[in-house]
């Protein structure tokens, strides 16, 4: 406790100390220069209304569609789905619900498809400008941040109810069916959500062994999930809020695994509970702005497996995690200038059945403080971050700290925006690369990655038109990378610190919007080139090689045209070829996909009181056989029908 | 100057990996002889066994032979590799199959899926034996193969994820590893009446026990590997009358016949895994540095040929890159090596 009030003390202190020899212009154009940049950030915004266009499944295949993302895709509905940022992995990233921090303490990274999509109303990329919000600690020292809002967690403008019920039937048996509700009242609002979805999931396939081809089922596909969350906050005063959110999670479903020649018996599945609390206290002054949080979650995971070979004749591994952090995030406002910090305190334990993790312990620390200043069409950001770490199990303590510097040039122009940012980022060990029993290595040390970002954004109105480009370069550098790699033998792995990898990717997004008299007419495009390569010893036959399952190319293509009461939207998405182990050889390579989608959504009706609208979606309609990760292959050709009813 | 020179490299080896691999060219091979079959393991859910055929004739090697005979895949991780007459059997554990191959051409006779009441059997090692085949199994059996019909022929039960085997004087004794079971392994050695089919005997010998081979004098030397932490590895003796233990506290990973009275012994000295001979007769490493291993990556197994005279090495490199076959001679000196398939794991030497 004592190192938390010195890290508060120090950032904190420290920072507000420089400040009076701070000497700064006045400009009187800064909210207009920070509304343009919202609007040509919009290449990295995902609406509401885009959201119910696409209906995607889960997150995950919602993410897709934002420039810069690479999907990590295990299968159909449920299955693992991990997305990462401009090369780096996915446990670089921090994903944020409301401006809360999700977290998965066993494995480090989210699992997307266990985000139910019907609870979310927007999504964004992370930009200086959609900051400030007084995030938690974690995001600010994050490689890259995900906002997802629910829409849920705010006073609506008007007072008053607003009730959204969602009722959907498609492939595989698959129905599902929502409801949102919030009332809104003058210093107050209350919201509930929940959601149901159960699926049969199997599905068809074209199964290829050499010259031989047949179709086969997929099967021990069946998902069931459950989801209610509650949520209310009130304005104490102008300056005073608060707001807190209790919400619940069930999934049971089946783990198809990945397809193995000649053997089809697998008989996995695994239940997940989880119970959250989120509760935070804002203050808003005029210059003043501090929030104070507290997120809390348990989580009980139960892994099944009837045909394992070991002494019971099955498996069952549980897993209970807690996690709990405390912190307060703030910013003060100067004429030219803006000073944030934060700290934050984070427990961590996991306690397992039948697995062998020692039941650890962890305890991190986190803080920052970042200083930016205008001068003229500039801005500069300057920010130091810093990581305590004690972690702890039965067979001892290890410790940590590190210090994490990132340093931001931007420049406005009338309609463009430059900017270069160096910075170095961390991340911590998963409790399961630490303590997972024959494989964990209680010895490691976080990853370290230096990044460097450079992007230039474009907004262009001509009449009817309105076009958004961005161009993003990126490069980094990760060293003590976490991997997996066998050791003693086959069955023998071990999680080590060993692998050193450089990237570079070039991103280019545009979304363009036409409106004619009763037409409208979006164009979303993205193309992401990404090399990631290891450079962990040249004397390895992977040396210069592309790491395994980052794909060079990935784009999407989207075309939308709302024209009174239709909307129709077709989706393409692409991902090239890539190799399923770093060894870039043929036998490695994974060939590369393409699927559209169409969806038509017409809307019944649409008054001040009631909107109604019924929307058919067809997923894959090419029927492409495709797999993102070998052996998980996707669904062929799919269906799905939605009926939306909202009433003010 | 440094990050300069790697920027260069970096967009240079960009524009390389852009571009897709090719498909290497059909294998066309005409005789399977004076050749060395390779099985190639592959990595766990990925489907990617696979053969490698080193044709000594020519010194040129053909990977992905068995997918290039006979049009389909070997399937996930392939454990053993056995020549029986003029059939080759290979143990495929993931996909629960005996591939049975024709010794001269490598086209599949059978295939036998390895089954029982919706559970796969996991096959693990193959011994030989009066027309017969014995396969270890994971669900805790030895499977009896018939090698003319490729019916299973009798389950035995014998411990925890049966390992390997070896057959003397008409009794089978089998490692029960238990792996699947960590940390609480198995630590014994079922010995099974050739006979009869049925098992005798269970003899303790340590936490999970692997690789078995029986000396020129009848004992039983098994490899036993403990939790691969706290319980270190250690090579046990089993006196085949008196079924007493005797342990040898060597960092063994594996034994190997060499000649009459030796066995070649990886083991690790260290964090160096070195390659020694093992004398049975005095029971001492008679030689500690047989084979160089600086220039080995990861020894996967060492088999010594008699019929050339040739010591291999199967390099894994790392268990994740294609691997090597290297060749030494007895005096451990490098001969050639060949460049296969991923995770080389058995090899059978065609004359």
């Amino acid at each position: 406790m004592r190192s938390f009030l010195f890290l508060a003390l120090v950032l904190s202190g420290s920072v507000w100390g420089q400040l009076d020899s701070v000497r700064l212009m006045s400009i009187p154009s800064v909210e207009i220069v920070r509304a343009i940049r919202k609007e040509i950030t919009q290449t990295r915004v995902i609406e509401k209304d885009v959201i119910e266009t696409l209906a995607p499944a889960d997150v995950g295949e919602l993410l897709q569609k934002l420039p810069g993302t690479t999907i990590r895709s295990y299968g159909a509905i449920g299955a693992l789905k991990t997305v990462s940022f401009n090369g780096m992995g996915a446990q670089h990233s921090a994903i944020l619900i409301d401006g809360f921090l999700t977290q998965n303490l066993l494995a480090g990274q989210i699992n997307l498809s266990q985000i139910q999509v019907e609870g979310i109303g927007n999504v964004s990329l992370d930009d200086d400008e959609l900051k400030n919000r007084l995030l938690p600690v974690k995001s600010r020292l994050s490689g890259t941040t995900l906002l997802l809002g629910s829409g849920l967690l705010y006073k609506s403008r008007e007072k008053g109810a607003d009730l959204d019920i969602n009722l959907g039937m498609g492939s595989f048996d698959t129905y599902d069916g929502g409801l949102r509700f919030k009332q809104s009242l003058d210093r107050s609002f209350i919201s509930a959500f929940g959601y149901y979805r159960k699926s049969n999931g199997d599905f068809f396939y074209s199964k290829d062994n050499g010259v031989y081809s047949s179709i086969e089922r997929r099967n021990n596909n069946r998902f069931e999930e459950r989801v209610a969350s509650i949520a209310s906050g009130i304005d104490f005063s102008k300056t005073w809020s608060g707001r807190l959110r209790f919400a619940g999670k069930k999934i049971d479903q089946e783990l198809p695994g990945a397809i193995i020649l000649y053997n089809d018996y697998q008989d996995e599945r695994m239940t997940t509970g989880e119970l959250s609390a989120d509760i935070d206290i804002a203050y808003n002054g005029n210059s003043n702005h501090v929030r104070s949080y507290y997120s809390g979650v348990l989580r009980e995971t139960v892994y099944l497996d009837s045909t394992y070979l070991n002494q019971n004749g099955f498996l069952r591994n549980l897993y209970r995690e807690q996690g709990h952090t405390i912190g307060y995030s703030s910013f003060h406002v100067f004429d030219q200038a803006k000073l944030e910090t934060g700290a934050s305190l984070g427990i961590e334990t996991l306690f397992t059945e039948g697995v062998h993790l020692n039941d650890p312990l962890r305890a991190t620390i986190a803080g920052f403080s970042r200083f930016e200043h205008n001068i003229g069409n500039w801005d500069v950001y300057y920010q130091l971050g810093v990581y305590i770490v004690s972690q702890h199990q039965l067979e001892g303590q290890r410790n940590y700290r590190r210090l994490m510097p990132r340093l931001k040039f931007l420049y406005s122009g009338a309609r463009w925006l430059n900017s270069f940012e160096l910075s170095n980022t961390y991340r911590l060990p998963s409790f399961n690369e630490l303590y997972f029993g024959g494989i964990g290595n209680p010895n490691l040390i976080p990853e370290n990655a230096y990044q460097f970002k450079y992007s230039l954004t474009k907004t262009i109105h001509k009449g009817k038109l309105r076009s958004v480009f961005d161009l993003w370069m990126n490069s980094s550098y990760v060293d003590n990378k976490i991997v997996a790699v066998p050791t003693k033998n086959m069955f023998v792995w071990s999680i080590q610190n060993i692998q050193k990898t450089l990237s570079g990717s070039f991103v280019f997004a545009n979304k363009t919007t036409i409106s004619l008299k009763d037409v409208a007419l979006n164009t979303t495009i993205n193309y992401q080139l990404q090399s990631v390569l290891d450079i962990s010893d040249p004397e390895s036959p992977t040396y210069l090689h592309q790491i395994a399952y980052v794909p060079i190319h990935t784009g999407s293509v989207d075309i939308g045209v709302k024209a009174q009461r239709v909307q129709m939207n077709v989706s393409n998405y692409f991902v090239g070829f890539r190799y399923v182990l770093n060894e870039n050889i043929y036998e490695n390579l994974e060939d590369g996909y393409f699927t559209t989608d169409i969806s038509l959504k017409y809307t019944l009706l649409d008054d001040q009181k009631h909107r109604l609208s019924v929307q058919g979606l067809v997923k894959n309609v090419l029927n492409v056989q495709y797999a993102f990760i070998r052996g998980f292959v996707m669904p062929g050709r799919n269906y799905l029908i939605k009926l939306r009813y909202g009433l003010n | 100057m440094g990050s300069i020179k790697l920027s260069i490299i970096f967009v240079l080896t960009l524009v390389l990996i852009s571009c897709k691999k090719d498909k290497p060219e059909p294998v066309t091979i005409n005789e399977f002889n004076n050749g060395i079959v390779v099985l190639c393991e592959g990595l766990f859910q990925q489907n990617n066994s696979s053969i490698s055929y080193i044709d000594k004739k020519n010194e040129s090697v053909s990977n992905g032979v068995f997918n290039a005979i006979n049009d389909r895949y070997l399937g996930d991780t392939g454990n053993d590799l056995l020549r029986y007459g003029n059939k080759i059997f290979v143990a495929v554990n993931a996909s629960s199959t005996i591939e049975i191959l024709d010794a001269n051409s490598l086209e599949v006779v059978s295939q036998v899926v390895m089954e029982t009441g919706g559970v796969a059997k996991q096959p693990r090692f193959l011994e030989p034996h009066n027309g017969k085949v014995y396969i270890s199994c994971f669900d805790g059996f030895v499977d009896v193969l018939d090698t003319i019909t490729g019916s299973v022929l009798k389950r035995i039960p014998v411990g925890l994820n049966p390992d390997g085997m070896v057959q003397s004087n008409n009794r089978l004794y089998v490692s029960n590893s238990g792996g699947l079971n960590f940390p609480t392994m198995d630590s014994t050695v079922s010995v099974i009446d050739l006979n009869t089919d049925t098992e005798l005997t269970k003899i303790t010998v340590g936490l999970n026990p692997g690789d078995i081979e029986v000396s020129s004098n009848g004992n039983i030397y098994v490899v036993v590997r403990g939790d691969y932490g706290v319980v270190p590895s250690k090579l046990v003796k089993i006196d085949p009358i008196t079924l007493q233990t005797t342990d040898h506290m060597i960092d063994v990973l594996e034994i190997n016949p060499f000649g009459t009275d030796e066995f070649l012994m990886t083991y690790e000295n260290g964090n160096v895994v070195s390659i020694g001979v093992f004398n049975t007769m005095s029971e001492q490493l008679t030689n500690s540095d047989l084979i160089n291993t600086a220039n080995i990556n990861t020894v996967y197994e060492t088999i010594f040929s008699e019929h050339d005279q040739l010591i291999y090495v199967l390099d894994a490199m790392g268990y994740t890159n294609t691997g090597y076959v290297r060749a030494y001679d007895v005096s451990g000196n490098f001969v050639k090596d060949y460049h296969v398939g991923l995770n080389p794991t058995d090899i059978v030497v065609l004359p």
